[in-house]
């Protein structure tokens, strides 16, 4: 063992071209994984932090469904189709959440997508998030910042405007929005239909941690946002039919309720005596079913955000929810907060799986470029190997002493590459990287990112370059494998 | 009892198309104890016995037998441990290995079997051989800071360090001067003497092999002559 290292580490010392070009390749590359893991891990941890701390918590639970439920709603194709569900025995959930030693503070929540109008213009959209601001800023505390106004007053009727749609928005219609203002809501849905509201502007805010998709998002009383997500007593949800009732409804069709399709156009017959005024007043006048459909369903929540004493708990608490709604036969679930953070969250981890394929193509070229290089040094030394060999050294012997060799350069360049990339992700970290772009906010899972030297990106390193080590010497190990001694002492001469 | 037997041994190399009959069909024996030559002209096969003896070439027919132990057939983990416990190679071109030092060099086949000796009783034998070649003072350097005759001696030391039964020497004069050559096939004698080690070294050089007890004289890959003779040691001290 002590002479394999003594050959390998005088080797390399005494092959001071191939040691520089293979240190070289390995140090830089895996200063780029370091720094890159290290910037990518940084990143992650910023948009976990911001949306655990900001918006999300670390648990969500909505009603069961399937699809891509996040706080901004379904966001996959049946957005517009179907509504988000309501969480069905809220206040068991709720009772259950408190009772559970890990769970911090929890947060119930509304969503609703809306198009702002102000008399005739139509000024854009906005997300609403329909929340009960006491409990809000308890589980929120930092995120919001009032730039104008207050929250509304508790039990009162109002909203925050994002700063950053109001923006938006002035620039279309050149005005400025202030609290005090009054603007119209509308939503619509293929479930719910068209829903206007009015709401009057109690304060502008912004998030202090943001992106471009909080930028769309206002904070409204949750009575107007329920109302504008369609969640009022006269709410109708696909209802289960037992196979007995789909059996009766299976005798009546469209025609047998309507008539045939030419009964429209038959001639009608005009019954001399018509109805006079009083009679269409009285129907016109009774606002009843009209009145119980806007009526707000007051115990429907979407979602139940929870925060956790410690991260470490998700899982179990996962566990705790799904026995707890099995057991109680409730149709709820629970998400995670990156489900539950959406796209831009999502977005910033697929970015980071690309970055994952991209170093694992320039591991691919590395070990190319230094098998290249091995293959020529271990040429040059058939000789060597070849005297080893007649004088006694095992196959084994020579296979270890190439492997500690290539192993001992990997470990001397994986080091310097990863001082290297410490020593940029420092002062990465003392400038801070500003996002300039909506781009590189999605990336940096914030607007400015100060990268950290992450250990796991440290430990990937070195396993990167153990396998690129391991990889590069098989081939020249192979050929020295196959080359008897006479035959590498001969090439030698 | 001969520790080297060779019966009716042919060597057939391939060049391209054309084949190279190296030796035509070889027999002989060497002793234990004999510093044996191997004589001729070049091309005449002396290398090609040499590597057959030593284990690190086949023979394409015939028998090679080392102290008792027939080598065709044996797998390449069985030769490599047949060398090391058995033989001790001098090279014409010495190949030391470039990065130890005198002392390194010396040691390295005594790490590489399964049965190594204490670093201690290492130490002293290694010690003994530097003295014995007369390179004390040079243990620590490496072989680029050598002279070719120091080199040679370095090599002799190393192919002794295992106390192998049989050392092999090719041409160990050839890349040295005629005065040094002479030194070191004395030096080979002493340790012959000395060791009772079998040496077996080839040359065309026929001054040197006035030194050898047992000349085998080859030509075209034949052997010519196979005579022993004794020489007193005295007369080459």
């Amino acid at each position: 063992m002590k002479i394999l290292l003594t050959i390998a580490l005088r080797n390399i010392r005494e092959h001071k071209v191939k040691t520089t070009i293979i240190g070289l390749i390995m140090a830089i590359g895996i200063m780029v994984l370091v720094v890159g893991n290290s910037f990518m891990d940084s990143a992650a941890a910023g948009i976990e932090r911001y949306y655990i701390q900001n918006y999300t918590g670390h648990l969500m639970i909505t009603g069961q469904s399937r699809g891509q439920l996040t706080l901004f709603g379904f966001q996959d194709m049946t957005a517009m189709e179907r509504a988000v569900p309501r969480i069905p025995q809220y206040a068991e959930v709720v009772e259950f959440a408190n009772s559970l030693p890990y769970v911090e503070t929890i947060n119930p929540q509304v969503s609703a997508t809306a198009m702002v109008s102000r008399g005739d213009k139509m000024l854009g959209a906005t997300q609403l998030f329909g929340v009960v601001p006491e409990q809000y800023q308890v589980m929120f505390p930092d995120n919001v910042e009032l730039l104008e106004g207050d929250f509304w007053e508790p039990g009162s009727q109002g909203m925050l405007l994002n700063k950053a749609v109001a923006d938006r928005m002035e620039k279309h219609v050149g005005f400025t929005f202030k609290p005090g203002d009054k603007v119209l809501f509308t939503s619509a849905s293929t479930v719910s239909g068209m829903r206007i509201r009015e709401a009057e502007i109690t304060g502008i805010f912004e998030f202090r941690q943001s992106n471009v998709q909080l930028d769309m998002v206002s904070l409204m009383d949750i009575s107007n946002v329920r109302a504008l997500a369609g969640m009022v007593v006269g709410h109708a949800e696909p209802a289960e039919l037992s196979p007995e009732e789909q059996a009766f409804l299976g005798t009546i069709d469209e025609e047998s309720i309507f008539d045939s399709f030419d009964s429209l156009f038959a001639p009608t017959q005009v019954e001399e005596e018509v109805a006079g005024d009083d009679y269409w007043f009285s129907l016109l006048g009774d606002t009843e079913s009209r009145d119980l459909s806007n009526v707000e369903d007051t115990g429907a929540w979407q979602y139940l955000l929870i925060r956790l004493t410690d991260e470490k708990y998700l899982r179990q608490a996962q566990a705790d929810f799904a026995e707890f709604f099995s057991e109680q036969n409730i149709a709820a679930q629970t998400r995670d907060w990156l489900q539950g953070a959406g796209a831009m969250a999502e977005l910033s981890y697929g970015i980071k799986n690309i970055f994952n394929g991209v170093v694992f193509i320039i591991a691919i070229v590395a070990i190319i470029i230094i098998m290249n290089t091995l293959v020529i040094s271990v040429t040059e030394r058939m000789g060597e190997i070849g005297t080893m060999r007649a004088i006694g050294a095992q196959k084994s012997f020579v296979r270890r002493m190439v492997m500690w060799e290539t192993l001992l350069l990997s470990g001397i360049a994986g080091t310097t590459g990863v001082l290297l990339g410490a020593l940029v992700l420092f002062i990465l970290n003392r400038v801070g990287l500003e996002a300039s772009n909506m781009f590189l906010e999605i990336i940096y899972g914030g607007p400015v990112l100060r990268p950290e030297l992450s250990m796991s990106s440290v430990l990937t390193s070195f396993v990167v370059i153990l396998i690129v080590g391991i990889v590069s010497s098989t081939y020249p190990t192979a050929i020295v494998m196959k080359t008897s001694p006479l035959k590498a002492m001969e090439s030698s001469r | 009892m001969a520790i080297v037997e060779l019966e009716n041994v042919k060597k057939v190399y391939t060049l391209g198309k054309a084949e190279v009959h190296a030796v035509r069909g070889v027999s002989f024996s060497i002793e234990k104890g004999d510093f044996a030559s191997i004589v001729g002209p070049s091309g005449s096969g002396k290398s090609t016995i040499l590597n057959l003896i030593g284990c690190i070439d086949q023979p394409t027919e015939g028998v090679v037998s080392i102290n008792g132990t027939r080598t065709e057939g044996l797998k390449d983990k069985a030769l490599t441990t047949l060398r090391h416990e058995t033989l001790g190679f001098i090279f014409q071109s010495f190949n030391l290995i470039p990065v130890l030092n005198v002392y390194e060099n010396i040691e390295f086949p005594l790490l590489l079997g399964k049965n190594r000796p204490g670093k201690k009783g290492i130490k002293e034998w290694i010690e003994f051989l530097v003295e014995a070649v007369g390179l004390a003072d040079h243990m620590h350097h490496k072989s680029n800071e050598l002279s070719g005759g120091q080199r040679q001696r370095v090599a002799i030391a190393r192919a002794l360090a295992t106390k192998p039964e049989i050392v092999l020497a090719d041409e160990p004069t050839a890349n040295l001067d005629s005065k040094t050559g002479q030194s070191i096939i004395e030096l080979m004698k002493k340790m012959n003497s000395e060791l009772n080690t079998t040496f077996i070294f080839s040359t065309h050089d026929r001054t040197i092999m006035e030194i050898a007890d047992h000349v085998i004289e080859l030509l075209d890959g034949l052997i010519v002559e196979d005579s022993k003779r004794s020489v007193e040691a005295g007369s080459i001290s």
